[in-house]
């Protein structure tokens, strides 16, 4: 996801950026979700709530990081990580039942680290497909 | 009607665009490397608050041109700073007030998100750009990838209120209006991308056989152009 040709320094910190950034959110995401759970009446109702919520959060996370990491750049993942880290928590919790908030920390941050690899492996084939015509400065 | 909706939301967005859109540090290398390459009299399509200028080459000659009053005034100082020769011009992008051929590079960037008709604005460019003239591009578009596809959708239900289009083909745009693809570099998966797009000839030779400048009309073998809701 890190821009090509920039330095080696700024490379790694533009990805540790999009780590964080991208595990914060997962975390955030799922513990909305745990919380609507537990404090909204209705499994429908306190999933929409607890979406709402976690993406709202996770575009707020966004939006104060937008500045170092662009504007784009952090909002098209967190919006995917918002949505999938509550929903990994709704799947677990419909197979497993009641979750402790550990566990759901857990889901959260996993979610993240999937999404960053995910974007990490189509960043790979995103250059590959367009690097054949590289810039000669 | 379109030129006072889009001045009227980017007068709004003026104020705040700095804090919120202003940050290039992740962009920056790859505007400089692409703007680099500018050649001789340039035109800056969609100039906003400036935030390009820093990085055009030392001494170029360049006209920066906005709808927006509220952008240009802020693109002052900046314009004043830059290592090159900015001058600063209100203007609409459907309709540049400019000679047929008198730029030898036009560079955009993220101007066709903003555009009411990005087709209509790459015509008008390529009528303003000389026969050996280029297209610089630094531009946010649709993935090709269906989850971030959808995503910028969705994302587009809101952005396009206050005139922004996170799902346009805009490389797609460029061709119709008769660019080749010179060169992409993705910037940011395939969402940002560097584009270098040379004008074809074949306007140029309807061009001297009288038809319009504007590289589309109305016997066009080819038949009507997409439309702008086609190309987004
Ligand atoms: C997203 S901003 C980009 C500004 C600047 N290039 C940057 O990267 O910071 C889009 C700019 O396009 C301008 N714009 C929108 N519609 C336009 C039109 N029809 N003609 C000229 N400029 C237009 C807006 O006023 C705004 O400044």
């Amino acid at each position: 996801m890190a821009p090509q040709r920039v330095s080696g320094m700024s490379r790694v910190a533009f990805l540790v950026g999009d780590f964080a950034l991208l595990v914060t959110v997962g975390i955030e995401a799922a513990l909305a979700m745990h919380i609507a759970h537990d404090v909204v009446p209705g499994i429908l109702a306190s999933t929409i709530v607890g979406m709402a919520v976690g993406m709202g959060a996770g575009l707020l996370t966004a939006l104060a990081v937008r500045p170092v990491l662009g504007s784009i750049e952090t909002a098209v993942p967190t919006m995917i990580g918002g949505m999938i880290g509550g929903l990994a928590v709704c799947l677990v919790m419909l197979v497993a039942g009641r979750i402790s908030g550990m566990f759901t920390l857990g889901i959260g941050a996993a979610t993240g680290v999937v999404l960053f690899s995910m974007l990490m492996a189509f960043d790979r084939e995103c250059r590959r497909r367009f690097d054949q015509d590289r810039w000669h400065a | 009607m379109a030129r006072l909706t889009a001045r009227g939301a980017w007068a709004r967005r003026a104020a705040l665009y700095d804090w919120l859109e202003g940050s290039d540090l992740r962009r920056a290398s790859a505007k400089k490397r692409l703007f680099g390459r500018a050649r001789g009299k340039t035109l800056l399509v969609g100039a906003g608050t400036g935030l390009d200028f820093r990085h055009l080459a030392a001494g170029s000659d360049v006209t920066a041109m906005d709808i927006s009053d509220a952008m240009l005034t802020r693109a002052r100082a900046r314009a004043a700073a830059s290592p090159a020769r900015v001058r600063l011009v209100a203007a609409d992008a459907l309709r540049l007030p400019f000679a047929d051929g008198v730029f030898e590079t036009v560079i955009t960037s993220c101007t066709m998100c903003s555009v009411p008709d990005p087709l209509r604005a790459f015509t008008e460019i390529r009528r303003v750009l000389g026969r050996s003239g280029r297209l610089l591009m630094f531009e946010h578009v649709r993935s090709t990838q269906p989850v971030l596809a959808a995503t910028l959708e969705v994302m587009t239900w809101w952005s396009r209120r206050s005139g922004t289009e996170m799902n346009r083909e805009t490389v797609m745009s460029a061709s119709a209006a008769g660019f080749r693809i010179a060169r992409i570099e993705s910037v940011f998966l395939d969402i940002i991308l560097a584009v270098e797009a040379l004008p074809t000839n074949d306007m140029f030779d309807r061009h001297e056989d009288g038809a319009t400048g504007s590289g589309w009309h109305a016997d066009d073998p080819r038949g009507a152009p997409p439309t702008c809701a086609g190309a987004a």
